[in-house]
């Protein structure tokens, strides 16, 4: 079992490392904020930093905004959970990809400079629809029981 | 013991399934209605009272029929609708004082028809709650109602055959069951009572009566509303500030694509069936749902234009003075971000404006940093010649693409 975790943790490594560059921030917390990142649950605040793959978690009395480094941005409401599963941005050219899953709640969205230079290269998830996000500003609700 | 843990699961699960149930009872959907009834009709004893003669009767209770119907909408638990009833009754009648008909006939018994044509306004609500499909209601309706007394007779004697219009309240209470989302039957208690009723006896002299019955009926009703579309799933677009208006596209699991490219074109999606259809959704109703989130969310960037007078490091009299507003855009933010980003005009090739364009961006940043801002907190960019602000051919000098914006995030 040791050494599996350690051949685990050599393999995520590099991964890791990948990941480091932030790829926005909070600005705006209230009540019950969490942000996971490689797989830990931490309690977060406005000035943090979010990275690709983590996970946003507000609770019943939680709200969250988040400006990424295109220039786009997302509210959460509570009860809400976002996964940044994908993000990919060159400042130079502006070329890029913003793929996220709403899992559940409700989330306001602004698009950015990925939307700009290529219309649908952000998309947003949820358990029922995929949205290609033309421009610029919708809100999206995904419930998680079942209807 | 495994056996009891099993019962008490499917009794919570059993609970919790009634409590679902009692939130979000199914159907009927709002829209328009058409309902018909029929039943037992009783009609309480009247009490006849000659206005200015002896005349004094009494009917007896009896119990008749009710047919009718009735056309309505539903709105949300609320429904109203227009009724028209029709009651018959035929009943016992006694002169305790026979009046000008003369004393003869006082304590004379007889016989007589009362029948009633109704046409009310009803208002009924129906309780949020649902029991297998079974749902309360109660409502009150008002208008008018016309009382025929048709052959009144006393000891061989006919005492009146008259009709009269009166204002009319008519409370009622009932159980719906829903058979499906659109067809329902329903079990209803309704009173109805009349005002002022006056009728003219065979002698043509006035006398004051009163109406009053308890009906039990059973009445079917087609409800036309669809099931609206649900919202759980929902996306909504919203103008910007400006006005302007982006678009969203729609891709459901069924793999249907629907555009949503108006302010508030929405589409909402059920889970079971992966269809996402448009629905319609007001501000008002953003508001309500997404309150929270639309209040969480950040400032928009604010970006300010620089420029450099020419073939110097030194800003125009109007850069200078939008570089000032940066340091009030940072003050009133909690977390922000200094994004530095230069741009030229196309003399060159792309690599050399995108080196030139960035040495702009530093020196710009060693102005911030020198104002005391953590070089931390600044990023910088260069664009080159991709985002020009005046658009010119390429190799075209043109010293407003020449710029350097600073944007705070």
């Amino acid at each position: 079992m040791m050494r599996f975790m350690v051949v685990m943790t050599a393999l995520l490594l590099p991964l890791g490392a990948l990941a480091q560059e932030p790829i926005g921030q909070l600005k705006t917390a209230s009540g019950s904020v969490t942000v996971t990142h490689g797989g830990a649950a931490k309690a977060a605040a406005a000035g943090d930093h979010v990275f690709q793959t983590d996970m946003v978690t507000t609770g019943a009395d939680g709200a969250v905004g988040i400006t990424f480094i295109d220039n786009s941005m997302m509210s959460l409401g509570p009860d809400s959970e976002l996964s940044l599963d994908q993000f990919q941005f060159n400042v130079t050219t502006h070329e890029g990809s913003f793929d996220s899953f709403l899992h559940k709640g409700t989330m306001a969205v602004t698009s950015g400079q990925i939307v700009q230079q290529q219309p649908e290269a952000m998309k947003v998830r949820t358990p029922t629809t995929l949205l290609g996000v033309r421009g610029t500003e919708f809100v999206v609700r995904a419930s998680d029981n079942g209807k | 013991m495994r056996a009891l843990l099993c019962a008490a699961a499917a009794a919570v699960a059993l609970a919790l399934g009634s409590v679902a149930s009692l939130a979000q009872p199914a159907g009927p959907y709002d829209g328009p209605y058409l309902k018909l009834e029929g039943g037992w009709n009783h009609v309480e004893g009247m009490s006849g009272n000659g206005s200015g003669t002896a005349l004094n009767l009494n009917t007896s209770p009896n119990e008749g029929f009710l047919v009718g119907g009735a056309a309505g909408w539903r709105f949300d638990n609320w429904r109203f609708e227009a009724d028209l009833d029709y009651r018959g009754n035929s009943t016992g009648l006694r002169l305790n004082n026979a009046g000008p008909f003369g004393a003869a006939l006082s304590g004379a018994t007889g016989g007589g028809n009362i029948n009633s044509f109704s046409a009310m306004v009803n208002a009924i609500y129906d309780f949020p709650v649902a029991w297998h499909r079974i749902t309360p209601y109660a409502g009150l309706g008002v208008g008018v109602v016309n009382v025929d007394v048709s052959n009144f007779t006393a000891g061989g004697t006919r005492i009146a055959t008259s009709s009269d219009m009166g204002a009319a309240l008519q409370p009622m209470l009932g159980l719906r069951h829903m058979y499906n989302d659109h067809m329902a039957v329903s079990l209803e208690y309704r009173y109805l009572d009349a005002f002022n009723l006056s009728f003219r006896d065979a002698s043509n002299n006035r006398f004051n009566g009163s109406y009053k019955t308890h009906s039990v009926m059973l009445s079917f009703t087609w409800y036309f509303g669809n099931l609206p579309p649900p919202k759980d799933n929902l996306v909504v677009v919203l103008p910007e500030d400006n006005g302007h208006v982006g678009a969203v596209v729609v891709h459901d699991t069924k793999g249907d694509q629907l555009l949503l490219d108006k302010a508030y074109s929405a589409a909402g999606g059920y889970k079971g069936t992966g269809a996402a259809q448009s629905v319609e959704v007001k501000p008002a109703e953003v508001k309500t749902i997404f309150g929270r989130a639309l209040a969480a969310a950040p400032i928009p960037p604010a970006s300010f234009i620089l420029y450099f007078v020419s073939d110097s490091d030194e800003l125009t009299e109007a850069s200078k003075a939008n570089f000032e507003k940066v340091f009030a855009e940072m003050a009133r933010r909690a977390a922000v971000e200094i994004v530095v980003t230069g741009h030229t005009d196309t003399v060159g090739s792309t690599a050399y404006n995108d080196g030139l364009s960035l040495r702009r961006a530093g020196h710009v940043r060693d102005l911030l940093v020198a104002r005391g801002i953590p070089t931390a907190s600044i990023s910088i960019v260069g664009r080159g010649k991709r985002e020009l602000l005046v658009p010119t051919a390429d190799q075209t000098p043109e010293e407003r693409n020449r710029r350097v914006v600073i944007t705070a995030r």
